[in-house]
């Protein structure tokens, strides 16, 4: 025993007094559970969990025998891949992953196959030990009696209070806003199971189906507030239909048969993806086998484990800057097929201006027309379908030439049937003319960047220098898309999350149809590339039937806003109760006033509206009314006149069951604090006072700031259907002992139905319906499987349930030819054999793209006069009046009780010109900021641009607290006696929390990181354990600012500030730091300031929307970085 | 016989599942001993790579650590992995200085806070044992189980050079960033296949 002495001696002295005795007491036990959760004497435990990360010994001579079973984790990494946990009495010790040999039908799965079926986890489900075992889990539910935020003021209650105060409040809700009062938070941090998932589950946001959302429907009804979600607005909004371009039907096999040029816009895919990388990495080597000449492009700042791995070239460019990248490529496209003093075609012109005519609408100007529908002949009947013109100056190529006008006329050039009829409609009409997009300012005056650029000529050296991608290298790129052979893009989704992202998308699909990269075999501009498998249709499919719900509950007539402007619409419903709580308004929405200099939002509106209580019928569906040729929905309140007297409903009750969106993964996580602390503190009994319970593992950002926290289960710890990426339903059993009072999610929803029976007689047998009477997820699945196990063609025949845990897992079966169905590939075809161009229209109804139309814009909010709304062209498009008509009118439907001219949303930028236009412009991000942050002085300061790329360590904020994986995302500042850096080293110390402390008995403890004081100093004992954020930023750079690798940074703007240590790399291009997002943010004030020590990228995020969708641009800030001393 | 480790290098994703499943395989806590070490290898210039890197200990064919060893703790088996035995460990850490690759590890008492009765000292030295308990079972090694895309193999050297012709032997010429603590050429058992070069356009530096 003296060893054992010296090492807690050792220990001891080495650790925070918080951490000492929970050292000794895991010696003490030899390891396993510790008793520090228990403790008495310094008061009553509230959220410790109960013991380190350690699993028992690893030394492969102990003779301990582990049963093995199947499962994967819960977040929502796009992966879900197959682990397999070894367990001892409760314990997982450790966690393998998917070995399968053969399919069910015997089938053996080939290693060299590009679509391998394993599902081999990466470091986040098998680094799970340590997220279970965690010291930080919590154990009881807690409920806030101070102010948001204040662990203090966290008492631990029963669940039976929990359970009663939810219900009660619920009901008091119904009864005063109806459904536009409650709101299930969408959530990824539990997203895999089907019975135990956030959004995916019975207390899920309530639209995707019977399982989701359920409960709530006992419940008197809950909201689905958001269009889009925060992985997927900008693509969600803009779609592959305003353009025409296809984003979804490439895979591996498309890559290794006909791939010939891969560009990696930025993909990060194999960083986040982790089930796709083989077929990523195998599929190029395919295809590299097939064509040795076969190149992979990578263009982006960031140089991602993608490009590392794949890349044959790297173009370093500035973040944002796609769509000035595109302008630059197609300037010289149109250099080489015209000569630009002249006007005249070029001899073996690089854009196939016949193509451009008949198949690409907005290219060039052109004057308005109609088409029959059946035989599309061009007319100018307006009893056919209208085409809109595209006025001189105003088309795509008209913006990148700027102030050219050396076109010649379309009667110049009569090769194809559009030219010659657009010719008898306007014989004078030219294909392109100098810019004319308004300027309401001049162009000496204006504040925005943009608007100065409209008439400046696009070429190669203007894009150069926005890009910082060299001229000779935009030429050649441009040659690679024009001429190279076909170019499949690839860009993972990152794009579609900057400022401008919605344009910068629209910008790449329009590269895409302007050079036949479409509907082609080796072409087109996809999110990611899958592997190819078929799911093994013998899979158990477990149903729960519930015929309360049989009866129907409405789904539909949603009130929404955009995943960003939700916060927005709170503020707008809670305005008086925020300012008179000290709330600095500046995000309070003014709609009108905003201006540049003062700080009211003007970002009208992105459904910020529609957040009140609407009336409904009895199925819920929201009524409708007339009111001078349109149709309204209706709302409780309405007087005569049909104006005003709205109950601003907000969210009042709002379950977050897995997430942490509200305070860490939304924009601007101080403003967020700032409206939580000053919204009133939940008053159970009252429908009124706001409330937000978070069920959840771990006190991060979200739970902290809610009225209640209650204590969830993870993957291993309870009994739910999940669905491994490549793989098909697979029953994962409960294996691990949960900590404390952790309670699935199946249960909590049984528990909280029988709560809320007491409190509304209507929901009576909710409880029974729901579960089939206290039925476990394990009895629904024994159920189905005693079936199977019978059944001579199932392959679990003749199985016992302990034989059917031991091995249920049914892998996919890879195809190795099977080639996605391209759209638009048989019109392509068409349009590349047809014979005669000049004679005969091409374009016609069964010869046709059809891109949005207000009918088919899918969102369910169109204004009910369409009839003034643009026509499809039936062409490829980048030139999109629609794209403009949806911004104006997507939410007028909505605005029957505002005044006429505060309907729709107001399209005014600060100087009153328009904000979206109709083509995919280059907008200098500048401007947004500029906006964002009040002043065109405020970004002054500011050299360098962020982007919060995910890394591969943590899924969005979800395993934030791993320190198997912190070690890998985190760093301890300064470096080793070797110069070495230093990596995390907070181990059993972050996210511990208060080890233990008294009920409202004084004491204060601000954060769950003690390693880190409240005033951001670090004690000497902590100095080689406190970890932070790693935030990437270009070697050169970071010696100009008189950083060394490892030196403690602060990054700020006018949003906010954050600690990180720097990690220099030339893997970044000059003027560009990344701060990978969904570290937790920790605030603290630092001298007057507050300073997020956590490194939550969301900190630096402005309030402000993106252009044209109002979502999230969360990969753009502007910033500056400071070397801190350590 | 001469079991080797090959990795492809030109399909390394920079994951870490390897690195995270050993440790998690063999218990060992997050720390700094890990049995073995991912990073990226920047390479400025125009021509330059990023060569993603990944080894643990190289059952090199004169092992530097195993002469070093006074106390006899690590030996060399006849298939030439080369296993230590922490039970003889007496802390002499003559084999943290020797080894070219930095893989021999000595935790601290928050990584390891259990220590074993049947150890002469708190922390014995750690390493890779090329999962020999498996292989000797006729199974794989853990890493070679958990690689996502296939790049890592573990099996006679000479094989393995059967397989893989392109394959370079490390050696402080070819593969100087693996040489992290001294350029001791002491004959490791790691074959790589090598990323290509990669052409930067633009300004990183």
């Amino acid at each position: 025993m003296s060893k054992m002495k010296s090492i807690v001696d050792a220990i001891s002295s080495k650790l925070s007094v918080s951490r000492r005795s929970f050292i000794k007491a895991t010696l003490a036990v030899g390891g396993s559970a510790a008793i520090i959760g228990c403790e008495k004497g310094s008061g009553e435990p509230i959220f410790v969990g109960d013991g380190s990360g350690d699993g028992g010994s690893g030394d492969p001579t102990d003779p301990k025998t582990y049963e093995r079973f199947y499962g994967s984790g819960t977040h929502n990494c796009g992966g879900r891949c197959v682990s397999v946990a070894e367990v001892s009495n409760g314990r997982i010790a450790r966690i393998l992953t998917d070995e399968s040999t053969h399919t069910s039908d015997g089938t053996f799965l080939d290693k060299n196959s590009r679509n391998f079926p394993q599902t081999r986890a990466c470091t986040r489900c098998r680094s799970y030990k340590y997220r279970l075992y965690h010291p930080g889990r919590l154990l009881y539910p807690l409920k806030q009696t101070k102010t948001r935020g204040d662990l203090t003021g966290f008492i631990r209650i029963s669940w039976d209070q929990a359970l009663t105060e939810l219900a009660t409040k619920h009901k008091a809700v119904i009864d005063k806003y109806g459904i536009d009062g409650i709101y299930s938070l969408y959530a990824s941090g539990a997203s895999a199971g089907q019975f135990q998932g956030a959004s995916t589950g019975p207390m899920g946001s309530g639209y995707k189906g019977l399982t989701s959302g359920v409960v709530f429907r006992y419940m008197g009804g809950a909201q689905n507030l958001f269009y889009g979600t925060y992985s997927s607005h900008q693509y969600t909004y803009l779609g592959d239909n305003y353009t025409g371009v296809d984003g979804k039907n490439v895979n591996s096999n498309s890559i290794a048969k006909h791939g010939k040029n891969i560009v990696l816009w930025g993909d990060n895919a194999i960083s986040t993806r982790n089930n796709n990388t083989f077929a990523y990495v195998k599929s190029m080597e395919d295809m590299k086998v097939r064509d040795s000449n076969a190149k992979v492009y990578f263009v982006g700042p960031y140089f991602s484990d993608g490009g590392v791995t794949l890349a044959d070239e790297w173009l370093v460019s500035k973040p944002y800057t796609d769509a000035a990248l595109v302008a630059g490529m197609v300037y010289h496209m149109l250099d080489m097929t015209f000569d630009l003093t002249t006007g005249a075609l070029k001899a073996n012109p690089w854009l196939d201006v016949d193509y451009l005519d008949t198949m690409v609408y907005g290219f060039f100007d052109s004057p308005a027309y109609s088409i029959d529908e059946a035989a599309g002949t061009i007319t100018t009947d307006t009893g056919t379908r209208k085409i809109e013109a595209v006025p001189a100056g105003r088309s795509y190529s008209s913006w990148v030439l700027g102030n050219n006008s050396s076109a010649k006329a379309y009667s110049d050039t009569t090769t194809n049937y559009t030219a010659v009829e657009l010719t008898k409609i306007n014989g004078t009409m030219k294909r392109w003319a100098s810019c004319s997009y308004d300027i309401t300012a001049t162009v000496v005056s204006t504040k925005y960047k943009t608007k100065k650029d409209f008439k400046t000529p696009k070429t190669p050296e203007w894009a150069s220098a926005i890009t910082g991608v060299p001229v000779e290298a935009i030429k050649r790129f441009a040659e690679v898309y024009a001429k190279g052979g076909p170019v499949i893009s690839s860009w993972s989704g990152g794009m579609q999350k900057q400022a401008d992202g919605v344009i910068n998308l629209f910008a790449v699909q329009a590269l895409h149809v302007i050079t036949k990269n479409v509907g082609t075999e080796g072409a087109g501009f996809f999110w990611y590339i899958k592997p190819s498998s078929t799911a093994d249709p013998k899979a158990l499919k477990v149903k729960v039937n519930r015929p309360l719900l049989a009866t129907g509950f409405p789904v539909a007539n949603k009130a929404r806003a955009s995943c960003t402007a939700w916060h927005t619409a709170m503020k707008m419903a809670y305005a008086k109760e925020l300012q008179k709580n000290g709330y600095k308004a500046k995000y309070i929405p003014n709609y009108e006033k905003g201006t540049e200099t003062t700080p009211d939002v003007y970002w009208d509106d992105g459904g910020t509206k529609t957040f009140i209580k609407w009336k409904r019928d009895a199925d819920g569906v929201i009524e409708t009314y007339t009111d001078s040729g349109h149709t309204f929905y209706d709302w409780e309140g309405r007087q005569v006149g049909n104006l005003g007297n709205e109950k601003r409903s907000g969210i009042r009750l709002m379950y977050n069951t897995g997430g942490n969106i509200f305070m860490n993964q939304h924009e601007n996580s101080n403003d967020s604090r700032e409206m939580l602390e000053c919204l009133d503190l939940n008053d159970y009994k009252d429908g009124e006072t706001f409330c937000l319970m978070s069920f959840d593992n771990f006190m991060s950002a979200t739970p902290r700031w809610s009225d209640y926290v209650l204590p969830a289960t993870t993957a291993w710890e309870q009994q739910d259907i999940i669905t491994p990426n490549m793989g098909s339903n697979l029953y994962m059993p409960q294996v691990s002992t949960p900590p404390g009072e952790a309670k699935p999610m199946w249960n909590f929803a049984n528990e909280l139905l029988k709560a809320y029976e007491k409190v509304d007689s209507s929901a009576a047998g909710a409880a029974a319906d729901f579960t089939g009477g206290d039925k476990s997820v394990e009895a629904l699945v024994r159920k189905e499987f005693n079936t199977a196990s019978g059944d001579l063609t199932s392959p679990y025949f003749g199985m016992s349930w302990k034989e059917f845990l031991k091995n249920p897992y049914l892998p996919a079966k890879s195809n190795d030819d099977a080639l996605p169905v391209l759209t638009h590939k048989v019109v392509m075809d068409a349009y590349k054999g047809l014979a005669d161009k000049v004679t005969n229209p091409f374009i016609t109804s069964s010869n046709k793209i059809p891109t949005n139309e207000v009918a088919t814009g899918g969102y369910g909010n169109e204004f009910s006069n369409t009839d003034t709304a643009p026509k499809s062209a039936w062409r490829f498009q980048v030139y999109s009046p629609v794209f403009v008509w949806q911004y104006e009118n997507k939410f007028s439907k909505y605005h029957g009780y505002l005044p006429a001219n505060q309907r729709g949303q107001q399209h005014k930028d600060l100087e009153g010109d328009r904000i979206v236009l109709e083509i995919p412009l280059y907008n200098a991000y500048q401007d947004y900021f500029m906006e964002a942050y009040g002043g065109a002085d405020k970004i002054e300061d500011l050299p360098f641009c962020m982007t919060t790329t995910h890394n591969r360590y943590r899924t969005h904020s979800s395993l934030a607290e791993n320190p198997m994986l912190r070690e890998l995302s985190h760093r301890v500042p300064g470096r080793d006696a070797k110069g070495n850096f230093k990596p995390a080293n907070d181990y059993n110390e972050y996210a511990v929390g208060p080890k233990a402390f008294a009920v409202n008995k004084g004491g204060t403890y601000p954060t769950s990181n003690q390693t880190i004081n409240a005033d951001g100093t670090v004690d000497e004992i902590n100095k080689n354990i406190a970890s932070y954020s790693e935030i990437y930023i270009n070697a050169t750079d970071g010696k100009g600012l008189g950083l060394e690798d490892g030196d403690l940074v602060e990054v700020s703007n006018p949003i906010g500030i954050v600690r990180c240590v720097a990690r220099l790399t030339v893997r970044c291009s000059r003027g560009f730091v990344d701060l990978h997002q969904g570290s937790w943010y920790d605030p603290r004030e630092i001298g007057g300031k507050t300073v997020d020590v956590g490194g939550n990228a969301n900190t630096l995020m402005a309030s402000q929307p993106s252009r044209a969708d109002h979502g999230n641009g969360q990969q753009s800030a502007m910033v500056k970085v400071t070397k801190i001393d350590y | 016989m001469r079991m080797a480790f090959f990795f492809d290098q030109s399909r390394c994703i920079g994951c870490n599942t390897c690195t995270v499943a050993c440790k998690d395989y063999y218990n060992v806590n997050p720390g700094a001993v890990s049995y073995r070490k991912h990073w990226t290898n920047e390479v400025e210039g125009s021509e330059g790579a990023f060569y993603s890197f990944v080894q643990s200990c190289n059952h090199c064919e004169t092992p530097a650590c195993l002469s070093a060893c006074a106390a006899g703790a690590i030996t060399k088996r006849t298939d030439g992995i080369v296993i230590v035995d922490r039970s003889k460990c007496i802390d002499l850490k003559q084999c943290i200085d020797a080894c070219p690759f930095a893989e021999p590890g000595i935790a601290d008492d928050k990584q390891e806070p259990i220590s074993k009765e049947s150890w002469e000292i708190i922390h014995p030295m750690q390493k890779c044992n090329m999962c020999v308990e498996l292989l000797d079972k006729d199974e794989e090694a853990i890493c070679v189980r958990s690689c996502p895309v296939h790049a890592i193999k573990v099996a006679d050297y000479d094989e393995i050079l059967r397989t893989y012709p392109d394959a370079e032997q490390v050696t402080p010429g070819k593969f100087k960033y693996a040489y992290v603590n001294n350029e001791n050429d002491t004959g490791p058992s790691l074959l790589i296949k090598p990323r290509k070069a990669l052409k930067i356009t633009g300004t990183n530096k």
